[in-house]
């Protein structure tokens, strides 16, 4: 049986705390190695967890979210759903036909950091191991939980669940020999698996189990080279590549969109009901000197600093025009982010465009928890009232 | 329930047989294993032992002297095995 303890994706950031689109383009290969190698239970630590929500949202069918496991990682969307507690294996005896199989429990546990996304909640792992490993005893031989935890937490789980027989933990050191606390027997998985863990399993004729640790080195002069696996490797890391290139290449298309095309900007935006700032500037000269010495009239300027993350979804909240339009994006937030397209107005200006319901709600589709922690409209407000 | 494992520790690293660029690199990897057994056992918490017999024995080490084929050693009658990793992100990045 081959598992997985945890901190096997990438979780590289961007600025608003989503998974850059070059990480998610990584992981799917990770995916894909993991499914093919056949690894059999996966523990999801707070690590991977950005990634399979991603997943499970846009491959809820994808084979290995049938392997993963959590006892500590809650919500209501439909991942945490996928995530079981614990996923019990039965393994057929080797010997005499009359022979029991054997059945082994997985438990999954985490650490609490990194937080989770929105919508999850991740609960203190010994708590959980208490109460999933009562209630794995009773169906399983064997109960032994995957963690990515460190060692003084391992020891506190493993006193405070006493019916955890093994604990296998990712505790991100080098090399930690195997300990017991009371009957429970932790092993650590050596740093970024240099070496394979192997945990051998026996049974006396009394019926009681023992245990034997094995760590395998894994250096890469010893491992002959393999086509297929290569031919792997390079493809995951062209995806990535090409990942990043092409938000690199969507944002210069932005940013020439606005740049050396104006014409055809002009008549794009023109097409979709925008016309930018500059057609206000035409009448509404205090108002647009306002805008121009405010912060909205710079907000493509920290894209320009993320070329390798952009996302066409970046224009939403730092540039102005009908969504999904690259070609119409304004490169700021202008006027009509919170007025509406501009161009009836401009074609027959009067009374009545422009005008907002309600402040509040214009502000929170941009600046959320996430993107503006502490934002405060009132205050806000006050910095760019026209 | 789970008997505490036994016989003597068995750690099998890298030998002065290999080129001298090898044996650095064993030699390396036995002050650094050392060095973590060391640190480890001393920052033990009160009610943490390590995992051994009355002989001694913890865990078999298999190093970079024994050929990748034979790593996984031979088979000893074991009820069934659980091979295990972790935190392998770190070994996905290219280094430097």
């Amino acid at each position: 049986m081959l598992v997985e303890t945890g901190n096997f994706m990438a979780d590289d950031r961007a600025a608003h705390g989503s998974l850059r689109s070059d990480a998610a383009a990584k992981d799917d290969w990770i995916l894909k190695a993991y499914r093919e190698l056949g690894v059999d239970v996966v523990n999801v630590s707070s690590h991977d967890l950005r990634y399979f929500s991603q997943v499970s949202k846009r491959s809820p069918n994808e084979p290995l979210l049938k392997r993963l496991v959590s006892a500590n990682i809650g919500s209501e969307s439909p991942v945490a759903q996928t995530l079981r507690p614990y996923i019990i294996r039965d393994i057929p005896a080797r010997q005499a036909k009359s022979a029991k199989r054997i059945r082994v429990a997985l438990i999954g546990l985490t650490e609490t950091d990194p937080p989770p996304p929105t919508g999850f909640k991740i609960a203190d792992p010994a708590e959980a191991a208490k109460l999933k490993a009562i209630e794995a005893k009773q169906k399983a031989d064997v109960v032994i939980v995957l963690a990515k935890v460190s060692t003084q937490e391992a020891a506190r789980i493993a006193r405070e669940a006493p019916n955890v027989d093994v604990i296998i933990d990712g505790n991100g050191e080098t090399f930690t020999p195997p300990l017991y606390v009371g009957r429970t027997l932790i092993v650590f998985t050596p740093f970024e698996t240099r070496m394979l863990g192997e945990l051998r399993f026996y049974r006396n004729p009394a019926g009681q189990f023992s245990t034997w640790q094995r760590f395998i080195a894994l250096d890469e002069a010893a491992i002959p080279e393999d086509a297929a696996i290569k031919e792997f490797v390079d493809a995951a890391n062209n995806a990535e590549i090409q990942a990043r290139n092409n938000s690199k290449g969507l944002l210069s298309q932005w940013l020439l969109s606005g740049k050396g095309q104006t014409r055809d900007k002009t008549e794009q935006s023109e097409s979709s009901g925008y016309v930018s700032s500059a057609a206000c500037n035409k009448c509404h000269i205090a108002q647009y000197m306002k805008w121009l010495n405010g912060p909205h009239a710079r907000t493509a300027n920290s894209l320009l600093l993320r070329g390798a993350e952009f996302e066409v979804s970046c224009l939403d909240c730092h540039a102005s025009g009908a969504k999904a339009d690259i070609g119409s994006k304004t490169q700021n937030i202008e006027c009509e982010q919170c007025h509406g397209p501009g161009r009836d107005h401009v074609a027959k200006p009067g009374r009545g465009y422009g005008r907002m319901s309600n402040i509040q709600t214009a502000c929170a589709s941009c600046h959320t928890n996430e993107t503006s922690p502490g934002f405060d409209v009132q205050t806000a407000w006050a910095k760019i009232k026209h | 329930m789970i008997l505490r494992n036994g016989a003597s520790s068995t750690y099998i690293v890298p030998t002065l047989k290999m080129g001298n660029q090898t044996a650095n690199k064993g030699l390396k990897l036995v002050i650094t294993l050392s060095t973590s057994v060391l640190v480890t056992f001393l920052s033990l918490n009160r009610g943490m032992t390590a995992a051994q017999d009355q002989s001694g024995r913890m865990f078999e080490m298999v190093g970079m002297n024994v050929p990748f084929e034979q790593r996984t050693g031979v088979d000893d009658g074991a009820l069934f095995a659980v091979h295990f990793t972790g935190d392998t992100h770190g070994s996905l990045d290219p280094c430097g």
